[in-house]
């Protein structure tokens, strides 16, 4: 029966753990380190007044590590990507979340969104809500006027000078309103992670002297089904209108 | 007696001849079955029976090791944890009533779900229980291993019990036993109601079963067994820690003690009936066994359950979620039969044996599943509409050969074959090619073979070391084939080894014990999902483990059984399986002594069960609470009229009977829906006393 005993003191001291660990940490949303003023693609030399927008929930996924086989399957065949090479439908685990959602003024300090308990690991995947401000929305809610996005600014091309301003209204159709970010991040007990936004990316495609101008603020208007709104829709799901970073709290 | 039959007959059927030369007198009982591996067990339930347990299903706990969990209310199957495998409610443990099988392939709620409810627990004799798949003559879902419900009823005459208890609980129990027949031979009715120990758990049910064993003469003896069930069930659920930590929950008062036993959907529960017939023919003579058994059932079964709130029903439009409710609706017609050869003979001196026996069954069901709306119940989306027939026959031979006085090999090899056809009703009306029909039909089969093997060394005459070696499979669930495909099966391949050993002094104590050390492969290893509200395959796993495990009755009326099992279940990349029991013990007694008072004869009965596990593993590392229950009962019989008190849970502990992680959304159908996993868990049942009167008539010898 000794023996019995032994084994079974051995076995439970040796026993392996179930795999993964809690940790909390600190999420915070906030504008990335890029001037107020630059040039888009379309030669437009811009100076934002304003630039807000409807962030929530958030979503951190683990994600799924390529294999060696596939590394050298994509290193031999490289694929196209149609989107910035984040599978929509794979990614995986969801370590940590932020189920509520803020109004955030990228002309003002980065807003800490609090600690919050997740699960320890690799996040390769961020998914951002960007709907809009519903009651009990959190931070600079009047800046949207009740959009998803605002922004208004000037824009310099030349002779030409533009006054412009408008919201942005992302229709609720299919995953829209969910935007998918890459990330090389970890969730630890000591980490914050911050989401940095890059509104220089929203307006890169726009073609503002084809806005109308409302005659009352005499301002160039984005809205509705213009090219410039379009643009700016697609502006904000590129890969670089989001920055996924890390800091030690 | 051979030594090496040490336990196969403590109740034999027997031709003993009289002191009269001439006349021969037949004794008629139960056989008990050569043990094939040391964790099989015959374990009587005689004075045990006197421990309160609430179903049938409950004196499983007879079985080392095992733990029950019932999150889904009174009516629900439980879920049974066994040897370190979560064998869901019957995926891993095959189930027989008298011999017909229970467990239900691919049903829409769980793959081989096994309810035993519609069995009263007043007439089950005994439990045949092989933990481990050592027996060429258990079947499919014998990976965990399996249990074998023998029925009988000692008393002879009838017998009336009445029983009103906490809770609103209402119990009228009838039982008959014909004079001049065996045990085998009865009848009852069983009727239960009862408001439940929380919110959304009223239940009620009525059960009653009959069975009726002839002798035919020329040793021939023919069993028929009818059974009829029926039903109905709300359930609690289960509820986030979270939100019982914060008293959220909206339903429930804000108090402590009303959030643990609080919900979080009123829309769940269940309604079932079953209704079966069996009949079985045997002969025996001296050197050989014929049986033959043809059963019948008819099976439905609805359950309701919500696991995730608001999580999946993902709308493109925008529109609030209507709720994740889930309705698995079963219905089934089983048809089968089962036949055995046993041949006896004498060779070295030694007596050995070789059986030959089939197993054919046939399943005809719809299982489907569709999702609930939060709000009202109403269901809005069909997830799976499946129509299955499936075939199981198999065959097997098995043998034991003692070459040596001190060695007994038993091993045998079976082989089943199952022959799936599906016809999926919830396939899309178009695809790219244009309109199509919304059904299609798909057809898979499979063959297993499975040998098994024992070797049996007598190192006393009482003390056995015992040591199997054993392949079993459990068929794939229908609902998940496609066309052609060669339908896979769970295999497992388990080793046990261990000492039986066993002690009689006349009229001083008799002692059975045994240590076993076991270790189990699975292939294709299934673990519970919440959003698909069923097992879903995970991989390969490992379980390695001990029990210890005794019996002891004293000529005082003591009667005792105890047990203590350690295991461990774990992936191949050394990952522990979360929500396994590692440590479960329970012991279960009972005293049953005559008295005096005045002069007046009485007799009065103690009896306790204690069952305690400890922490569970749960993910991230992270242990959940530890389990203990104790309950008693106390009854006093004078004359035909006993009186009883039960209490189950009696130190009215706090017991969280399952957990769960995983994400769920019950904040509202407009909330962004929580994806991190949670832990969940469901609230074991608080103390609850009962006060039984029972009624005896006993039957006259000359009825």
């Amino acid at each position: 029966m000794k023996w019995l005993v032994f084994i079974l003191a051995l076995v439970t001291a040796c026993a392996p753990g179930t795999g993964g660990r809690r940790a909390v940490f600190e999420l915070a949303v906030g504008p990335a380190e890029s001037p107020r003023s630059f040039r888009t693609a379309l030669g437009w030399d811009v100076t934002l007044a304003e630039a807000c927008v409807s962030v929530g929930p958030v979503h951190l996924y683990a994600g799924t590590r390529p294999t060696a086989r596939h590394r050298v399957h994509d290193w031999l065949v490289p694929s196209a990507h149609a989107h910035p090479g984040v599978d929509h439908f794979d990614g995986g685990e969801v370590r940590g979340e932020w189920l509520e959602q803020v109004a955030v003024d990228l002309m003002a300090p980065r807003q800490d969104l609090g600690a919050r308990e997740g699960i320890a690991g690799e996040i390769r995947e961020v998914t951002l809500g960007v709907n809009p401000p519903r009651p009990g929305t959190s931070g600079a809610v009047g800046c949207l006027r009740g959009h998803q996005a605002w922004v208004s600014g000037r824009a310099v091309r030349g002779d030409v000078v533009v006054a412009f301003e408008g919201g942005l209204d992302i229709p609720a159709e299919g995953t829209k309103r969910r935007l998918q970010i890459p990330a090389t991040v970890a969730i630890d007990q000591d980490r914050r992670i911050v989401v940095a936004l890059e509104p220089r990316h929203w307006l890169e495609h726009a073609k503002l002297d084809e806005l109308p101008v409302d005659p009352t603020s005499g301002r160039a208007v984005i809205g509705g089904e213009s090219q410039a709104a379009l643009a700016w829709e697609l502006g904000l799901r590129t890969a670089g209108a989001f920055r996924i970073d890390e800091e030690s709290r | 007696m051979s030594p090496r039959t040490w336990s196969t007959c403590a109740c034999v059927v027997a031709i003993a001849s009289t002191a009269h030369a001439d006349e021969e007198v037949k004794v008629q009982g139960v056989r008990r079955a050569d043990p094939t591996a040391a964790s099989d067990l015959d374990i009587r339930v005689g004075a045990l029976g006197d421990v309160p347990r609430r179903n049938a299903e409950q004196l499983l706990t007879l079985a080392p090791g095992l733990f029950l969990s019932n999150p889904s209310g009174e009516g629900h199957a439980s879920s049974i944890f066994l040897r370190g495998f979560d064998a869901g409610e019957g995926q891993d443990i095959e189930m027989r009533v008298e011999g017909v099988p229970i467990n239900e392939p691919s049903n829409a709620h769980a793959h081989g779900y096994a309810d035993m409810h519609f069995v009263i627990p007043e007439l089950v004799d005994r439990l045949r229980v092989i933990e481990g798949p050592f027996d060429p003559r258990q079947g499919d879902f014998a990976v965990a291993g399996s249990v074998d419900y023998r029925l009988g009823l000692e008393h002879r005459g009838y017998l009336v019990r009445g029983g009103v208890g906490s809770f609103g609980t209402r119990r009228l129990l009838a039982l008959w036993g014909p004079a001049g027949s065996s045990r085998r031979t009865f009848a009852g009715g069983d009727f239960v109601e009862s408001d439940g120990f929380g919110p959304n758990r009223a239940h009620a049910s009525a059960r009653v079963m009959g069975q009726y064993e002839l002798a035919l003469g020329n040793d021939l003896t023919a069993t028929l067994l009818a059974t009829s069930y029926a039903a109905r069930f709300d359930t609690a659920g289960v509820i986030r820690q979270d939100d019982y930590a914060a008293r959220r929950l909206a339903l429930c008062p804000p108090t402590e003690e009303d959030q643990f036993f609080c919900l979080h959907d009123r829309n769940q529960g269940g309604g079932v009936a079953r209704h079966g017939v069996s009949l079985r023919v045997e002969k025996r003579t001296r050197s050989s066994r014929l049986e033959q058994q043809a059963f019948f059932t008819a099976r439905q079964l609805r359950i309701r359950q919500d696991l995730t709130g608001f999580v999946g029903d993902v709308s493109p439009t925008g529109e609030p979620q209507r709720g994740d409710g889930l309705e698995q609706s079963h219905d089934a017609l089983t048809v089968g039969g089962r036949g055995s050869y046993v041949r006896r003979a004498e060779a070295l001196g030694r007596q050995h044996e070789v059986e030959v026996g089939y197993f054919a069954r046939y399943d005809d069901a719809d299982a489907t599943a569709r999702r609930l709306r939060f709000a009202d119940g109403v269901p809005y989306r069909v997830d799976s509409d499946n129509r299955l027939r499936i075939t199981n026959l198999a065959v097997y031979a098995a043998g034991r050969f003692a070459p040596l006085s001190w060695l007994t090999l038993r091993g045998g090899l079976r082989v089943d074959s199952f022959a799936f056809s599906v016809v999926d009703r919830n396939r899309p009306a178009v695809d790219r090619s244009g309109s199509r029909l919304a059904s299609e039909a798909v057809e898979a089969y499979g063959i297993s073979v499975q040998p098994k093997v024992s070797v049996d060394l007598a190192l006393e005459r009482r003390l056995h070391w015992m040591t199997s070696f054993g392949i079993g499979s459990r068929s794939s669930d229908a609902q998940a084939l496609s066309q052609g495909e060669l339908a896979p099966f769970a295999r497992v391949r388990a080793l046990e080894t261990g000492l039986v050993g066993s002690a009689v002094a006349e009229g001083a104590y008799a002692i059975e014990a045994r240590a076993v050390a076991f270790h189990t492969h699975v292939e294709r290893d299934l673990l519970f999902d919440e959003t698909a509200g069923r097992n879903t395959p995970i991989g390969a796993s490992n379980r390695l483990g001990a029990l210890a495990a005794a019996r002891l009755a004293l000529p005082a009326g003591l009667e005792t059984q105890t047990s203590m099992t350690y295991t461990e279940a774990y992936l191949p990349s050394g990952i522990r399986l979360p929500y396994v029991p590692r440590w479960v013990a329970r012991l279960d007694a009972s005293l049953r002594r005559p008295a005096r008072l005045l002069g007046e004869p009485f007799r009065y009965n103690l009896a306790a069960g204690l069952t305690y596990v400890a922490p569970r593993p749960l993910p991230f590392d992270e242990l959940g609470p530890a389990y203990g229950t104790v309950d008693v009962a106390a009854r006093v019989r004078y004359r035909m009229v006993e009186v009883g008190i039960e209490a189950t849970n009696l130190l009215d502990r706090r017991n969280k009977l399952a957990i769960y992680n995983y994400a769920s959304n019950f904040r509202g159908p407009s909330a962004f829906p929580s994806l991190v996993s949670q832990q969940h868990f469901a609230a074991g049942p608080p103390r609850a006393l009962t006060g039984t009167i029972t009624l005896y008539f006993d039957a006259k010898e000359d009825e």
